[in-house]
């Protein structure tokens, strides 16, 4: 019988109060590694750390989560008011994985933060802000609320194959991709938000602004746990 | 071929509500000190999510049970104390698996707090529901957050003691103690009550439970020799 692939899923440190007040701990919303089990993988979680080749030794498969904004330095830019929290070192941690992932070609799903952090690294931009951004002021809602919008895909994409030409996406971000590099933009919003990307030539990536975790997307997770054991 | 590759960690973690931003939502939470130690002593730390399938016993050199809430009386035989008012069943079964998976397959084990107490329970022992209210135990330290530190006499001949010696401090926090560790060896007390305070399977390749939190106190050696027995 062929092993259950181990998918590793990235997390954040923030600081809580948990045990004791105001304490450094990992955290990952557990809708992700729900996922991954539901789909037949072994979720694992992995923290910020200096070597990301030793992670990537271990794993078949590999989701960036979503979380914090990016540090608008990593595509030219100076910091909006609305941009803070920005952590430099988890920022070079999953580029590194990402980079990674890519060149050993180990499947990969980026969501949210991570979709985002794909694009820069592949030369794209963000938009800081939507919420003042002109044209995408109502794309949806941000700082902890949540609403629900199509998404039209690309129909000779992978995720149309998954989920169809037309799918829900949610939205409780305030940043989003305004330029996905050298990926290939396979999902749009009504607002033409950049919701989707894929990069061909690879064994699997899928990348999405929204959090398909949420959402009970299964087929999705299904196709990165049949791509990681293949 | 000699593996120089680092040994592979994984270290159990609950979740648990959370509030993020201004949602509330279950999230995976643990300490990063059990991640970094396990970093700094030479280990990949891998973070096993709740419910996770002991199958991963296969993909990993070394099991850490971490510390956390306290464990089902129904366990040990015993009802609910007033003190005992936090627990989760399905995070405790879990985590026994695991456990005897790592056992079976005599994966190195190291076993912390909440994990140590497990350990102990799943091999016939009990636990004190509450120490503030024990008779000989009411002193034994912080608890609720708060952190106190106090001697630990480990016995001669224990694994423990190879590592660390015959006399540590230890930090504690915790409201729940082991009056009894089964079948299990003793290998420490606390100079000051004489409460069980580390235990270890001998004929295992490394099996080891203690009550403090070694990752808050760099007790780097006990991490290390962990780490190490799970490279070879």
């Amino acid at each position: 019988m062929k092993m259950r692939p181990l998918i590793g899923i990235t997390t954040s440190v923030n600081s809580r109060d948990y045990e004791a007040s105001n304490q450094s701990v990992i955290m990952l919303p557990e809708t992700y590694p729900k996922a991954v089990k539901a789909a037949g993988g072994i979720p694992l979680l992995l923290s910020e750390c200096e070597d990301s080749d030793e992670l990537l030794d271990c794993l078949d498969g590999l989701i960036i989560s979503g979380g914090r904004d990016i540090n608008p330095k990593l595509y030219n830019q100076d910091a909006h008011e609305k941009t803070i929290d920005f952590s430099d070192s988890q920022d070079k941690w999953e580029i590194s994985l990402i980079e990674g992932a890519i060149e050993r070609d180990i499947p990969l799903l980026c969501i949210c933060r991570g979709h985002q952090l794909l694009c820069v690294i592949r030369g794209g931009e963000l938009f800081q802000d939507l919420p003042s951004t002109d044209g995408y002021e109502k794309h949806g809602e941000t700082g902890g609320k949540w609403s629900q919008h199509t998404v039209k895909i690309e129909s000779n994409s992978l995720i149309s194959e998954l989920l169809g030409d037309e799918v829900i996406g949610n939205s409780g971000h305030h940043q989003g991709v305004s330029d996905a590099g050298d990926l290939r933009v396979v999902g749009r919003t009504s607002d033409g938000l950049i919701e989707a990307v894929e990069l061909d030539d690879c064994r699997f990536l899928i990348s999405t602004q929204w959090h398909p975790e949420m959402l009970g997307q299964n087929p999705i997770f299904e196709a990165l746990i049949q791509a990681s054991i293949e | 071929m000699v593996d120089t590759r680092s040994p592979v960690i994984g270290i159990t973690c609950p979740a648990r509500p959370t509030k993020w931003a201004n949602w509330d939502i279950d999230a995976v939470v643990l300490p990063t000190t059990y991640h970094k130690m396990v970093m700094k002593c030479g280990g990949v730390p891998l973070l096993i999510p709740p419910g996770c399938s002991s199958d991963i016993i296969d993909r990993i050199d070394g099991l850490l049970i971490s510390g956390g809430p306290d464990i089902n009386p129904e366990l040990y035989g015993e009802k609910n104390g007033a003190y005992t008012n936090e627990i989760y069943p399905e995070q405790d079964s879990s985590e026994i698996e695991l456990i005897k998976s790592a056992i079976t397959k005599d994966i190195p084990l190291l076993c912390i707090c909440r994990g140590f107490q497990l350990l102990c329970v799943m091999n016939g022992g009990k636990l004190h529901q509450h120490l503030p209210e024990t008779e000989g135990y009411e002193n034994h330290g912080g608890w609720n957050g708060e952190v106190t530190e106090h001697g630990v006499e480990i016995i001669e001949g224990s694994r423990l003691g190879e590592i660390m010696g015959n006399h540590i401090n230890a930090n504690s926090t915790h409201h729940q103690g082991v009056c009894d560790a089964g079948d299990l060896s003793i290998s420490a007390y606390s100079s000051h009550d004489n409460l069980i305070e580390a235990v270890e399977i001998k004929h295992l390749k490394f099996c080891l439970g203690v009550q403090w939190h070694p990752e808050r106190i760099n007790h780097v050696s006990l991490y290390r020799a962990f780490i190490k027995s799970a490279r070879g």
